[in-house]
């Protein structure tokens, strides 16, 4: 296979086509696929010899793929990018005009991951040469991804089994990966809107289905819908394969400063398990309410929080902190008519500065809305008067 | 494939292209803030317009990009330097003339200058315009934008689109944020990075591209204080949060205007489920001090929406129960005295959207907050 010539290798293409075998062209044309070393495939100009033994648009396609490679083995990528988008193109022509059949998919799959590929280590050239900004070829890939979804997305004649809309999570999955990258979350909204009107939703690959809830989950994180947020990322956690440790250490980094605003605290195993001790200091301090040792343990690792974009999440469980600190002041005096002074006193102790009642006030009051406190505040007494049963609900009940 | 060196360069020495404005004159098209002495169209008897284009005041209008459209000639087009005059000359001279309080006069200046700002985007767009001057011409338009929604808060819809203006709002941000990632000093950088965080209040996304900002401007005073407004919107922290907009200066209130209504309804719901006792009393001036309200019949009102009734007696108090809130949309937005106006200080408002004078935000309101809880 190694060494075949350009004529061989044409001919493999063209039985692959004519049989409608997408699994073997998706292989012809993919970076992933030992051909791309071939050095007798390494070309000028090879559309001659490709308009010799291939139809149009593959000869386009094609030609387009070998030009490709050799670009690439210049490690010339924006050269590489210019022909991938020219493979993707003339491969939306046939595909646009195969009607009630879907075998082209795994063609598609395998071209379009290629573009984005390709697209991210040219903005990267491109960055380093000073032309152009971060994000500008990633962006031209996301249209063109769009293009490959419209057609999927409007392929509603066909049967079930043939229909391309099989195609549409693998190119939300590719295009969640470019939004998240350029920031452009609000773009994801109508994606997640196609995919969830979908009926295939519960029938595409396991894989697949695990990335999407990925994505989503993190989108529903920063749209502060942690219930939601929570959902999809156990999902993902539990689905990814378990050979796929990096993928899981990932899901974990987002589904657990979710678990933990909704009150579930990861067990320090699982922290080892996966390499994130990051989070051990963190859980400590919010399970013991201890808000002094929570901002230290948020600094120490400020880069990291905020490089996976959770430092804000994480600074929002001193909410659940102040609830675990509140609940030992009332377990100390031991009585249900608490007097605010109290929760000041316990905040100073934790070294929160420039802390006064009216905020102390505004803590408790938000504490007593979300549920975490069974009560109500006299503001004529300067009390928080606590009901005598079970004050401080368990803190997975209340969220 | 590759357009990225094609960008035209525009030659269009004056606000408007000689070719629009002929063309708008022979058409009756001119605003009248475009005629000499501000003639209105007047149609004379065979249907034609008889108003006179004052070239220095005549400013290029918007217009839509259609497919097929021929290309603008760069003649047609404005370079930096123009377009940075032409918005100077619609804030200091256009909108420094208006009177806010006769509504047809702001109405048709708000129109007018919403118009042009965006046709100056657009001929920025169209010559992919960045640097350091691109930056001052979104920054002083950028100016107008996060004001005037202010100021047209009650015009109707059919002037004043939301909407639109949110969209203009919002892409004219996203294309100066390109600007500040160039490699160059933008003296007003952290002034704006603050303003988009306060336009975009409990936006994660932006709020986590500014904790990766250059400590030069993260640290900068402005955004620090634009970063606390935000966790404590985050946080539910009222208490903190209207505190800190008595620090903001006028223009970053108007920034944040949008989001006033809102989070005094979140705090009042908020106040209602925690203080929920048939035999306690919450006192309105205190309510009102709380969420920086201007006056306690306004506060009253807000409480009579939602169901709570005021308690008999001398001082004004209401009784919070949650049995008896009922769930009501946000406020409309209104007047703000001691949260916007009362900022403005001796400054005219385009001073305001200029960003003319360097001004110290107070650092307290007069009524000192210390006593508030007592």
């Amino acid at each position: 296979m190694a060494h075949i010539t350009i004529n061989q290798y044409l001919q493999q293409v063209q039985e692959a086509i004519d049989s409608k075998n997408g699994y073997n062209c998706a292989d012809l044309v993919s970076f992933r696929h030992p051909h791309v070393a071939n050095a007798r495939l390494q070309l000028s100009s090879p559309e001659e010899k490709c308009q010799q033994v291939l139809e149009p648009p593959y000869d386009e396609m094609f030609a387009a793929h070998l030009r490709c490679i050799n670009a690439v083995s210049n490690h010339d990528f924006v050269e590489a990018y210019k022909y991938q988008t020219l493979v993707v193109q003339s491969f939306l022509k046939s595909f646009q005009a195969h009607k009630e059949e879907n075998w082209a998919l795994p063609i598609m799959y395998s071209i379009t991951l290629d573009l984005r590929i390709f697209a991210n280590n040219a903005d990267q050239q491109l960055v380093k040469k000073g032309k152009g900004k971060v994000g500008d070829m990633l962006e031209k890939a996301a249209e063109l991804l769009m293009s490959c979804f419209r057609v999927c997305a409007s392929d509603t004649r066909a049967s079930f089994e043939d229909s391309k809309k099989w195609g549409m999570l693998f190119l939300v999955n590719q295009l969640f990966k470019i939004y998240f990258k350029i920031s452009k979350l609000h773009l994801c909204k109508p994606l997640i809107r196609a995919i969830d009107s979908s009926n295939f939703k519960e029938e595409y690959t396991m894989a697949q289905r695990v990335t999407y809830k990925y994505y989503v989950g993190r989108k529903s994180m920063f749209d502060s819908d942690f219930k939601k947020a929570e959902e999809y990322l156990s999902f993902a956690f539990e689905h990814c394969h378990r050979s796929s440790q990096k993928n899981k250490r990932m899901i974990l980094i987002y589904l657990l400063p979710v678990k933990m605003l909704l009150g579930h605290m990861p067990a320090i195993q699982l922290l080892k398990k996966y390499d994130l001790m990051q989070f051990a200091e963190v859980t400590k301090a919010v399970s013991e309410g201890n808000l002094l040792l929570l901002t230290e343990a948020l600094s120490k690792h400020e880069t990291f929080f905020i490089r996976c974009g959770i430092f804000l999440i994480l600074e929002n469980l001193k909410i659940i902190s102040y609830r675990n600190l509140f609940k030992k002041v009332y377990l100390l005096l031991k009585t249900h008519q608490l007097s605010l002074d109290a929760f000041l006193v316990a905040l100073k102790f934790m070294e929160v500065e420039d802390i006064d009642l009216a905020e102390v006030q505004c803590i408790i009051a938000n504490l007593i809305y979300m549920g975490h406190i069974k009560g109500y505040i006299s503001h004529q007494h300067q009390k928080l008067v606590v009901s005598k049963q079970n004050p401080f609900p368990p803190l997975s009940t209340v969220c | 494939m590759d357009q990225s060196s094609t960008a035209p360069v525009g030659l269009c020495p004056d606000m408007c292209p000689r070719k629009e404005r002929q063309e708008r004159e022979r058409q009756g098209l001119l605003h009248h803030f475009e005629t000499t002495d501000g003639q209105r169209a007047r149609r004379g008897r065979r249907g034609k317009a008889s108003m006179c284009a004052d070239p220095a005041k005549t400013v290029k209008e918007y217009s839509r990009p259609a497919a097929g459209k021929e290309l603008s000639s760069p003649y047609d087009i404005r370079p930096p330097a123009v377009l940075l005059k032409t918005v100077r000359y619609l804030l200091m001279k256009v909108w420094d003339s208006v009177n806010e309080m006769d509504s047809v006069n702001l109405s048709e200046a708000y129109c007018f200058v919403f118009d042009r700002l965006r046709a100056v985007r657009q001929d920025m767009t169209v010559q992919r315009v960045r640097g350091q001057l691109g930056a001052v011409v979104l920054e002083e338009s950028l100016g107008f934008l996060l004001c005037a929604p202010y100021l047209v808060r009650h015009l109707p819809v059919e002037s004043y689109d939301e909407v639109l203006h949110a969209t203009q709002v919002r892409e004219s941000f996203a294309e100066l944020m390109e600007c500040y990632k160039e490699d160059v000093r933008h003296p007003r950088e952290a002034e704006f990075q603050a303003l988009l965080l306060l336009y975009d209040l409990g936006n994660l996304d932006t709020m986590n591209r500014a904790l990766k900002l250059h400590h030069r401007i993260g640290d900068a005073p402005q955004v620090r204080l634009a970063m606390d407004v935000n966790r404590a919107y985050l946080e539910c922290n009222w208490v903190r949060l209207f505190r800190l907009l008595h620090r903001l200066d006028c223009l970053q209130s108007c920034a944040f205007y949008r989001h006033l209504t809102t989070c005094r309804d979140k705090n009042l719901r908020m106040l209602i489920h925690a203080y929920s006792s048939k035999n306690c009393r919450f006192p309105l001036d205190l309510l009102a001090r709380l969420m920086a309200v201007d006056s306690q019949e306004t506060v009253a009102e807000m409480c009579r929406r939602r169901g709570l009734s005021l308690a008999p007696g001398g001082q004004l108090a209401v009784v919070f129960l949650k049995s008896s809130f009922k769930d009501v949309v946000p406020e409309i937005h209104g007047r703000e005295i001691l949260l916007v106006e009362r900022k403005k200080r001796e400054q005219t408002w385009a001073g305001v959207m200029m960003g003319e004078e360097e001004t110290m935000p107070l650092a307290h309101s007069p009524e000192e907050l210390q006593h508030e809880w007592h």
